[in-house]
């Protein structure tokens, strides 16, 4: 049996991982526009210790990952983790009979279209849109550079999603030592999608606004306050033992960070071009240097690996920087807001 | 890019704040980290070590690619002083480990200090998120045990204005880790500027 699935199409952000470029070509394949479902969203959120090495980890504000990254959207997904590598690609293969890509977890160091084959270890989403039984091979997209659309043979895609992930040298880097077991992203995508109206983008300003300012985190770092106490947290553990591990974490989980400011900007500055609203364009751009504040951030937690202590007072200052300009973007959005 | 003997711009000489080797040759692709990875532009696509290019007008001293060689500046809050004088730009050959922007810390000799922004993206391929233009794209991305071909990293040409008509004097970088510069060139006043008044230089020591 043959299947390959239409309407597959790449899409990048150059700030989004893994998982948003997947989600954004299975949105794209339901006639829907990546930017207004992945950037409506505008979050931050990290439960103590949640950290996980995988170039997709999004901390969970919600049940359910596409639930967290697009809360106002009717997308639903749950990690599916088979038993075995025969119902690895049973599950997978009966997903995309059903006319469904899969979403499935891979360590690239066996997959010949990566950078990374044969080389460096590491922990990566891509999408199987299709199969050919009889020729052993499964159709798979990656759009992260050098982007990638075509065959791969079963037994290279078998071996990326059974591989034990391990950490060999010194580049097997914050993605590394997590075995990929065969996981799946099964995504449900509903069918009524909010249209791109003043009254829906001013919903959603409210309410991404009410959460940064909430002091309540359930335990979790929330909100402004959690920003802050969160890379205070950070620059005061750099200096002890597992120092390390403290910037593998800042580098990852402040990825997600940045990737929700990076898209939230880009929705903002699309619904001001759409609406005729320059004000959310420009509420857009300290947005987005929101996320260019992350830059730093998440190069001081990989460069400093090897002298964590040295890096406290650098993310200090830039913490400085960022709960700042947050408080000012928030401030704006607030009397957007109120001036309609 | 070419080589043009009527592109503008004084080239600045970076060499002393150098601390990082970006570019490796297809022969060595392990020589050098641009980035935590320890990817490198390949020389290979790039302007030879000193020559003086030009980029969409102004005039560049590309620095040396040689094994072992510094050749860009990782923006740490580094003070490079100029040679005194009227400017209206300051053009940079630069790349970000992702983008980002920080503001330059412009120091003129009247004492006075502006703060003016520096913005790179990605050398990974991208989009100039900044309007800047394509300087120099290579064709490959170096990694330490391979070339690896269809990966095309990217130096930016970008520019910081400044705006007081003062004579500048120095430039503070930022202290960003993402961003790297390659070489930069200062582009001369179209209008002359009138020295600082002397009375306001002692009144602003004085406060």
């Amino acid at each position: 049996m043959s299947v390959v699935l239409p309407e597959i199409e790449y899409w990048r952000h150059d700030l989004s991982s893994c998982l948003q470029d997947c989600l954004a070509t299975l949105l794209i394949q339901r006639g829907h526009d990546p930017v207004p479902a992945l950037g409506a969203a505008w979050d931050f959120y990290y439960p103590p210790g949640d950290f996980r090495p995988e170039e997709y980890y999004y901390p969970c504000r919600w049940d359910g990952l596409a639930e967290s990254v697009l809360p106002y959207h009717p997308v639903t997904s749950r990690w599916r983790t088979p038993p075995g590598p025969g119902a690895a690609w049973a599950e997978v293969r009966a997903e995309v009979e059903a006319g469904r890509p899969a979403i499935v977890a891979v360590d690239n160091y066996h997959l010949p279209f990566r950078p990374a084959y044969g080389d460096v270890h590491t922990n990566h989403l891509v999408i199987v849109y299709g199969f050919d039984d009889d020729a052993s091979v499964a159709h798979v997209i990656d759009s992260k550079p050098p982007r990638f659309r075509g065959s791969v043979r079963m037994d290279d895609l078998s071996a990326a999603r059974g591989s034990a992930n391990p950490a060999h040298h010194d580049r097997d880097l914050f993605y590394t030592q997590r075995p990929i077991e065969g996981r799946w992203l099964e995504v449900r995508v509903g069918g009524d999608f909010p249209e791109l109206t003043p009254e829906w983008v001013r919903t959603v300003v409210e309410r991404n606004v009410e959460r940064f300012l909430d002091r309540e985190g359930d335990g979790a770092f929330s909100g402004l306050t959690g920003l802050r106490d969160y890379l205070a947290d950070v620059a005061d553990r750099a200096g002890e033992a597992d120092g390390p591990r403290v910037m593998d974490e800042l580098y990852v989980v402040g990825w997600a960070a940045q990737q929700c400011a990076g898209l939230h900007a880009d929705f903002l500055a699309a619904a001001g071009r759409r609406l005729g609203r320059p004000r959310l364009a420009e509420l857009g751009r300290d947005v987005d240097r929101l996320a260019h504040h992350w830059s730093d951030l998440r190069m001081l937690g990989a460069h400093c690996r090897a002298e964590p202590a040295a890096a406290a007072g650098r993310i200090r200052a830039r913490t400085v920087q960022l709960v700042s300009d947050t408080q000012r973007a928030l401030a704006r959005m607030e009397g957007a807001v109120a001036c309609g | 890019m070419q080589s043009n003997a009527s592109a503008r711009g004084r080239t600045l000489d970076l060499t002393p704040h150098f601390d990082n080797d970006g570019i490796s040759t297809a022969g060595n692709t392990a020589d050098g980290a641009f980035n935590v990875w320890r990817n490198t532009f390949p020389a290979e696509d790039l302007p030879a070590s000193g020559e003086l290019v030009d980029v969409a007008g102004i005039a560049f001293r590309f620095p040396s690619k040689a094994d072992g060689a510094l050749n860009n500046v990782v923006c740490g809050g580094q003070l490079i002083e100029v040679p005194p004088g009227a400017y209206d730009w300051i053009y940079v050959l630069a790349a970000g480990e992702r983008r980002s922007e920080d503001p330059v810390y412009l120091h003129f000799a009247s004492g006075a200090v502006d703060p003016e922004w520096l913005r790179v993206s990605d050398f990974w391929p991208g989009p100039p998120r900044f309007g800047e233009v394509v300087a120099f794209r290579a064709r490959s991305m170096h990694y330490p045990r391979h070339a690896q071909r269809n990966l095309e990293p990217t130096i930016w040409l970008q520019r910081v204005p400044v705006t007081r008509l003062d004579r500048l004097v120095a430039v503070r970088l930022p202290e960003n880790r993402a961003m790297h510069l390659f070489a930069a060139t200062l582009v001369p006043a179209v209008r002359a500027v009138a020295p600082a008044p002397e009375p306001a230089r002692e009144e602003a020591a004085v406060r």
